[in-house]
């Protein structure tokens, strides 16, 4: 059991992810894949303070987790990525992350053409992304907390016409 | 399962468990909030305290948690303490109201009090100060 969780959400590591994920995921380490987050010592200590010890906590930029994942075998270790974006999700795909679904929890891009959720709100190139990750075979689905019952993107994509 | 009271000034109870909630909290289970609100006698607030009491317990006893020491809802709530069945927590805050709700499978209703009291008070954080620190023990390499 790898990687249990791959989720969107554009505040990484917050309230949702630490009282809701962690413990019903049952995660033993927690990757963050961010650029931004990366290169930025305070916004990283602001993370490692909030996350319990008990979590592996490996904050690296979107490659840095790729490559993590694709070196270490970690079969017996219960892992759970987020990525700020779409974007950042496909590139984890692409670099060769194996994972067939994606969680989109919270999302809201400048360009907002379409809400898909309360809680996600996305842009023409946004959608293209997910369209192309959909199309690679992974199932994408909303979800802003575990007791919420995930609805499928491709459903709410076609009901909005824009399929 | 322990039941939980949020007995709070006005709307604070319900609000904190709504906020519980929107964080991913699966709250639904043996919690109830109640309002000591001025327009109401204390007759009747203790009248629906000692209905929720009765609605929660199942054997497992209840916890009650309260906003401030020494209000309204405090001080009717110590007529209902009972030990081992019945306790109070007061200074209510979200880490309280999150570990009483997460830890309360596994435990009596004591030290469910003893966790909630405990989880409380250990996560209020001077931030600017606890951000300096951590960057000076970085900095020395400890």
């Amino acid at each position: 059991m790898p990687i249990v969780l791959v989720r969107v959400d554009d505040r990484l590591i917050h309230g949702q992810i630490l009282e809701g994920w962690l413990p019903s995921t049952r995660a033993q380490e927690l990757l963050v894949a961010n650029d931004a987050v990366a290169r930025d010592d305070l916004r990283k200590m602001i993370m490692q303070s909030a996350t319990p010890y008990s979590v592996g906590l490996v904050i690296d930029s979107v490659d840095g987790i790729a490559s993590l994942c694709m070196e270490s075998d970690a079969s017996d270790v219960r892992r759970m990525i987020i990525v700020e974006s779409p974007l950042d999700a496909l590139r984890l795909k692409r670099a060769g992350v194996p994972f067939d679904s994606l969680n989109l929890g919270n999302l809201r891009t400048n360009d907002v053409t379409v809400c898909l959720s309360r809680s996600v709100a996305v842009g023409d190139e946004t959608l293209r992304a997910l369209r192309v990750i959909m199309e690679e075979g992974v199932h994408v689905s909303l979800q802003a907390v575990p007791y919420e019952r995930p609805v499928d993107l491709f459903k709410v994509i076609r009901r909005c016409g824009r399929s | 399962m322990i039941g939980i009271i949020v007995l709070t000034h006005g709307d604070l109870g319900k609000q904190f468990i709504n906020t519980a909630r929107m964080i991913g909290l699966n709250s639904e289970e043996s919690l109830i909030s109640l309002a000591a609100d001025p327009s109401d006698s204390p007759d009747r607030l203790r009248e629906q305290m000692a209905q929720a009491i009765k609605k929660l317990s199942k054997g497992d006893g209840v916890l009650i948690l309260t906003d401030l020491f020494g209000g309204t809802p405090t001080n009717l709530s110590l007529s209902f303490l009972e030990e081992g069945k019945i306790e109070v927590v007061t200074g209510l805050n979200l880490p309280m109201l999150i570990k009483a709700i997460n830890s309360r499978g596994d435990r009596d209703v004591a030290s469910l009090a003893k966790a909630a009291s405990d989880a409380g008070k250990e996560s209020i954080f001077r931030a600017g100060e606890f951000l300096r620190q951590r960057l000076a023990r970085r900095t020395t390499g400890e």
